[in-house]
């Protein structure tokens, strides 16, 4: 039977497709109720502190411990080529460029994602979701908007304070490590980096992503089947879609950028 | 009621914490400045441009005083380029323009080098004297050539 | 128990309001593959206490959630005081209904990150431009009426669950809705306390005049409480008041009870 692999394919592209329409669906609808009045400003802290403040812990950590992973490689590399004083520039590029917009996402998708996702089909399990549409009040607007606006704030936040802490790392490596000069470490660092090229590109990708966990997170969580099972496939489905999707975009952003 | 005012602290920490990390990352290493009005639009004209790139630093004694806003191509086909120089920066109007490169592989930038006359450049003059930039490749092929030449 | 508007209306001499608040008809339903409703005919009265009865997965929850438009039949009709079709409502309209409709779901499904106060004051909050002390001298007024007191600052989670269902009850009637739809009130309660919630829904529905639709298993306080049953049976509905089921030799009711009490 080799049409058997064949169909399954062609039914997981379906699905696929179809699943990717519903998800732009949610989006546009979110999206066009985080427009539209009221604000839930107060909602909206409330997220922020659940996905940006509580997330500081694990990307400050990660962001200081992967520009020491920086520091250090960089170093044996350029050491061999007797280009140490661009240490700096090395750990300062890649960060930008590239490691803090996209581990930050995807150390966010992990920690706040998956809660969102679990947070939103724990209430469509315990029938929250249509006491609140008894109540006249859409979901949508009142549980799904501020989770979305907190994350997508949240995220540039974040991958900005997981580069500062990462060049702090690759200066501790740097310079009071190994004992190379700071000033020479920073002006390395301030003379490669460009304002438009590398910092604004940074933060666009920090923006892409910090919108594509919103809202697959949410998305999932809405969706999922009203039972545990439901909500626990809903959470890993987050973190899965949610990290190749950001590794997927960082490229198309890193390529039209470049442009 | 305690805790959601702790929380909102933290918060507008977070918040705080984030985007003076933005600023750091923007001011102090992109090189972020604004620039209110005032810049001044100079152009020049070269033979040859090299790898010279829009953005690029236009400095006096080493010091940076502008960018170059555009490159485009004159009537003659010569290369004008137009430079963004700051405000307050009297330069005399016999100064000249050369295209540098930094290091020797390094990218290329425009270095002015003052005049000595009292008029000053105003918005939309013209920097008479150019020194184009020196292709790499041109200057090793002379040398291949001289030392052939020299061989025989 | 005092006259119902539908009485009073007639004592006064008034044009009596129909009896019928909402009329059902012919509903079918399939759950997949599996058919619920195989032609559900049956209406619920006026101000007063219907109870839908039924075994599991008969059908009592589902057509609940019909009533509250969260859910639409495959076919059949629901109409409300003879006029508005609820299964044709669009967007708007059905955002309308809901406000003379208060829903008491069987997990209560309170909102688990906010206080029990603030669950109860979210429709006024949402929907009506009262000022912060109306607001709160309403919710204080509803709790007392069905006995929540001293516990408004606690959030539903540190409720015991015949506290967190009076909470859910208190939230329906906020908003002085004109029907109440209550999903298996007496689940998860033990004696005492389904004797404590069957006596709360009597007084609310005696001194507030509301339309209750409450879908329950439980026989003994259906035939205490109830003014109409309508019994889902083999997919099809069977209505009337108590003494009419007890005397009911219909064979489907006869093996519905026969079963239950077996």
């Amino acid at each position: 039977m080799t049409a058997e692999p064949i169909a399954q394919l062609g039914r997981l592209a379906t699905r696929f497709v179809l699943d990717l329409g519903r998800l732009t669906t949610f989006g546009s609808l979110v999206t066009g109720a985080a427009g539209t009045p009221p604000l839930r400003a107060r909602r909206i802290l409330d997220e922020l502190y659940a996905v940006g403040v509580l997330s500081v812990p694990i990307i400050g950590a990660s962001g200081l411990v992967v520009g020491l992973v920086l520091g250090l490689q960089g170093h044996n590399t350029l050491v061999r080529f007797g280009a140490e004083e661009n240490l700096g520039a090395v750990v300062g590029l890649t960060l930008i460029r590239e490691l803090g917009p996209v581990l930050t996402a995807l150390l966010v998708t992990g920690r706040a994602g998956s809660a969102i996702a679990a947070e939103i089909g724990a209430m469509v399990v315990t029938e929250q979701l249509d006491g609140l549409r008894m109540m006249s009040i859409d979901p949508l607007d009142f549980v799904v908007k501020p989770k979305a606006v907190a994350m997508v704030l949240a995220m540039p936040l974040l991958a900005a304070l997981f580069i500062v802490l990462g060049l702090a790392g690759g200066y501790l490596v740097g310079v009071v490590f190994v004992g190379g000069d700071g000033g020479i470490y920073l002006s390395s660092l301030e003379s490669a980096v460009e304002f438009r090229e590398d910092v604004v590109g940074s933060f666009i990708k920090a923006g892409v992503f910090g919108t594509l966990v919103a809202l697959i997170s949410t998305y999932r969580g809405f969706t999922s089947e009203p039972n545990a099972a439901g909500v626990s496939a809903a959470t890993t489905s987050t973190v899965v879609v949610g990290s190749v999707a950001i590794l997927v975009f960082n490229y198309f952003v890193t390529a039209l950028w470049r442009f | 009621m305690k805790e959601s005012a702790l929380r909102d602290v933290l918060v507008g920490l977070f918040v705080l914490a984030g985007l003076a990390a933005v600023a750091y990352l923007s001011v102090t290493l992109g090189g972020f400045t604004y620039r209110g009005g005032g810049g001044m639009l100079i152009t020049a004209t070269f033979d040859e441009v090299g790898s010279l790139k829009p953005r690029a630093p236009v400095v006096i004694g080493g010091v940076k005083v502008g960018q170059i806003k555009a490159i485009g191509l004159t009537a003659d086909l010569r290369a004008r380029v137009t430079l963004d120089i700051d405000s307050g920066v009297a330069l005399p109007a016999d100064s000249s323009a050369s295209i540098l490169t930094s290091g020797v592989l390094g990218d290329q930038y425009i270095a002015l080098e003052p005049g000595a006359e009292q008029d000053t450049l105003k918005d939309g003059g013209e920097i008479q004297y150019t020194q184009s930039a020196v292709i790499l490749e041109r200057l090793i092929g002379k040398v291949v050539e001289n030392l052939g030449a020299d061989s025989e | 128990m005092e006259p119902s508007r539908v009485e009073q209306a007639g004592l006064r001499g008034a044009a009596a309001p129909d009896p019928v608040h909402i009329q059902v008809c012919d509903l079918h339903f399939s759950h997949g593959p599996r058919p619920v409703f195989r032609g559900v005919t049956c209406d619920f009265l006026r101000d007063r206490i219907n109870v839908i009865l039924g075994g599991s997965g008969a059908g009592k929850t589902t057509l609940l959630r019909m009533l509250g438009r969260l859910l639409r039949p495959d076919r059949g009709s629901i109409r409300v005081d003879g006029e508005l079709e609820l299964t044709a409502l669009g967007r708007v309209q059905v955002h309308e209904f809901r406000r003379r409709v208060g829903m008491m779901f069987q997990g209560g499904a309170l909102l688990d990150s906010m206080t029990v106060f603030d669950n109860a004051a979210l429709p006024l909050r949402e929907h009506t431009s009262l000022d912060e002390g109306a607001i709160r001298q309403r919710v204080e007024e509803v709790f007392e009426s069905v006995g929540l007191e001293g516990v408004t600052e606690l959030l539903p989670a540190e409720l015991s669950g015949g506290m967190r269902k009076r909470a859910a009850l208190a939230r329906a009637l906020v908003n002085s809705p004109e029907i109440l739809l209550c999903d298996e009130p007496f689940s998860g309660l033990d004696p005492a306390t389904v004797r404590l919630v069957e006596d709360l829904l009597v007084d609310v529905n005696e001194r507030l005049g509301v339309t209750m639709i409450i879908a329950s298993h439980h026989i003994a306080s259906t035939f205490r409480m109830a003014d109409r049953i309508v019994l889902l049976v083999e997919g099809t509905a069977v209505c009337g008041t108590p003494d009419e089921f007890r005397r009911n030799r219909d064979p489907r009711v006869q093996r519905f009870f026969a079963g239950e009490l077996a």
